[in-house]
């Protein structure tokens, strides 16, 4: 790089007075020129050339850079290297934590120390589940179900609830909420388990873009919060998980929730009670619900028919499911979905004809149907796919059956 | 490198050091910031770039040159046009064709045949029939311009060179672009510049290929590992 020139002022004096309203809204100039004075004023220390060259050489060029143009060069790295990024000096961990906006927490005090918002300022996704459970110490025994991932110890508890031993208290979930929501007024999804409503609340009040919701070990109790949630769109429900924890969703819960959340467009229940009337208030009152996710459910038989109150449902999907239901009740009062379009069925219990064939009437509008890891499927499951208005223009997809004939 | 679209223009470009550089505005104007000015209406004289080196300006400079022969080049809109009209007229022709044949076999029957109407009929009939190669001649026209994609190769291989400097040159040129606000150069130098942070292969690395000195301390840095092992 050349010497600087004493050109600074006389462009600026010289000028019609024009120029200047231009160069002033414009400081970029300015500071290029600071950092310029500066190296050189480094490099003008030893005169002789050699080491002028090693002293640039050495000279961190990178505060050159305004903050952001680096911020846009660390943007187009890979994730891989965020981590390394953050350890080369204090500005690149500042920087590369502006740029980071989903995250799984996997220590408690990380969040409720501040540490977490100091670090990451701009977070609009947060997973909390790891976060709230803590594993023993001097276990060397890793537990991992779908969605957690923990370290136990060899006495667990003979009633085959695992997890519940090493939650955090809903205080304890409720205090990191709480700290979350102040210091993360732009999140937009969040996951966690055994909150309650209070700490529902906090997040409600205080992150109004909130859009998507899990409540992991959720009951009616906690869903009196929701409807403090205005903008949510997705919402996933787990109630109870076999051999993890027991919770309970009824058709309280879901009640509440449906008038709560008239702005739902997908939900999931998993492992949730409830009955005929709990899907019929989510059917009339979430009337923008497109997809309906049924996992691994415990509801009571004839709910099924309730499924025709979803006037915008596309999309259903049954998984996991010991059984769909016994007793769907008479065809006339089955109806079906207006709009469904796709039914996806997987790793569930298909040996009741009965129930397979309510399904199909309630779903005969389909336009595709995935079948995938199912077990009782049977040849005469597909005449009562026939009842399907579409059936010779419906797409099946039948993944991992053990036998199907023509 | 046709002329034919700006108006001809030269705006006067004066380097940091002092050099004037004169250049068309088409080429100038890449540069968001010598648009505005040229917009507001200050582009009489001299305009002075004050953080930009002769050397990394004539470097901007071919870039801006380079980019503007390539949309000329691949002014590929107004082709499209062209092939459209031409293609319209073929398709006319071939109906007209269907009316000819018609005309021909009426003719036909009207008159007795004699060998030579036939063969008259058969010549006008065989002139119809050379879609087929006009057809052709428009396919490969449609190919020669379709090989935009050999084009844009290119036009990246070159920007690649273009961008395969020293890291002065390479920060020199980074802080013009910004300045002068040229998004096609940023973009590219931005790129190039996370590519080097890419091929760091250690924190170390990074920091000697930057010439930046970590200022954590080593409990800082400690604690920075521990709440790396905290997320995920």
């Amino acid at each position: 790089m050349s010497v600087l020139e004493e050109n600074l002022d006389s462009p600026l004096k010289k000028r019609p007075p024009s120029w200047s309203d231009i160069w002033l809204k414009n400081t970029k100039p300015l500071k290029h020129v600071v950092f310029a004075m500066q190296l050189q004023s480094l490099a003008s220390k030893d005169p002789k050339s050699q080491t002028l060259i090693a002293k640039f050489a050495n000279i961190d060029r990178t505060l050159l850079l305004p903050d952001e143009l680096l911020l846009k060069i660390l943007s187009r790295l890979p994730i891989s290297q965020r981590n390394p990024n953050s350890l080369v000096c204090k500005r690149w961990l500042n920087l590369q934590g502006r740029l980071v906006r989903s995250l799984k927490i996997l220590d408690w005090d990380f969040l409720e120390s501040g540490r977490l918002i100091t670090r990451f300022p701009n977070l609009t996704n947060v997973d909390l589940l790891n976060g709230c459970l803590f594993s023993p110490r001097n276990s060397w025994i890793l537990l991992t179900h779908r969605m957690v991932k923990m370290q136990t110890s060899s006495d667990f508890c003979s009633n085959w609830k695992l997890l519940e031993a090493n939650l955090l208290p809903v205080e304890v979930v409720d205090r990191g909420l709480q700290a979350l929501a102040n210091g993360c007024p732009n999140l937009r999804r969040l996951v966690v388990i055994n909150a309650s409503e209070l700490g529902l609340l906090t997040v409600a009040e205080e992150c109004l873009t909130l859009q998507e919701l899990e409540l992991h070990k959720c009951n009616d109790n906690v869903l009196r919060g929701i409807a403090a949630c205005e903008n949510l769109q997705i919402l996933k429900l787990v109630g109870n998980v076999d051999g993890l924890y027991s919770s309970l969703v009824s058709d309280i819960g879901l009640t509440i929730l449906a008038q709560g959340c008239k702005r739902l467009v997908k939900l999931e229940l998993s492992g949730c009670e409830g009955s005929f009337d709990g899907i019929k208030a989510i059917g009339q009152c979430c009337l923008m619900l497109e997809e309906l996710t049924i996992s691994d459910h415990r509801m009571d038989d004839g709910w099924l028919a309730a499924l025709s109150f979803c006037e915008n449902l596309k999309t259903l999907k049954l998984l996991s499911c010991k059984r769909i239901d016994l007793s769907p009740g008479p065809d006339e009062y089955l109806g079906f979905c207006l709009a469904l379009e796709r039914l996806h069925l997987q790793k569930c219990q298909l040996r009741s004809k009965k129930s397979v064939r309510a399904l199909f009437r309630v779903c005969e509008a389909v336009r595709e149907v995935v079948v995938q890891d199912c077990w009782g499927f049977d040849n005469d499951m597909f005449s009562y796919a026939s009842v399907c208005r579409c059936a010779n223009r419906c797409g099946f997809g039948l993944f991992g059956l053990d036998w199907i004939s023509e | 490198m046709s002329s034919s679209n700006n108006s001809g223009k030269v705006l006067k470009l004066k380097s940091k050091d002092n050099q004037i550089f004169e250049v068309e505005e088409s080429v100038a104007i890449q540069s968001e910031l010598i648009k505005n000015v040229v917009e507001a209406g200050c582009d009489i004289g001299v305009i002075p770039l004050l953080t930009v080196h002769s050397k990394t300006l004539r470097n901007v400079i071919e870039w801006c040159q380079k980019h503007v022969d390539y949309v000329e080049e691949n002014d590929s809109g107004s082709n499209e046009e062209e092939i459209k009209n031409w293609e319209s007229e073929i398709c006319e022709e071939g109906n007209n064709n269907g009316s000819d044949d018609e005309e021909t076999k009426n003719w036909e029957s009207e008159e007795n045949n004699n060998g030579s109407d036939e063969e008259e009929a058969k010549n006008w009939e065989s002139e119809g029939n050379n879609d087929g190669s006009n057809k052709e001649e428009v396919e490969n026209w449609e190919w020669e311009e379709n090989n935009d994609g050999s084009d844009e190769e290119e036009l990246e291989n070159w920007e690649s060179k273009f961008v395969d400097v020293d890291k002065d040159s390479l920060y020199a040129l980074l802080l013009a672009a910004d300045y002068l606000s040229i998004d096609s150069l940023l973009e590219r130098v931005i790129k190039q510049v996370a590519d080097v942070i890419k091929q760091c292969r250690s924190v170390e690395e990074v920091r000697q290929t930057f010439g930046i000195k970590s200022d954590f301390t080593p409990e800082e840095e400690e604690e920075i590992r521990e709440e790396i092992s905290w997320i995920d």
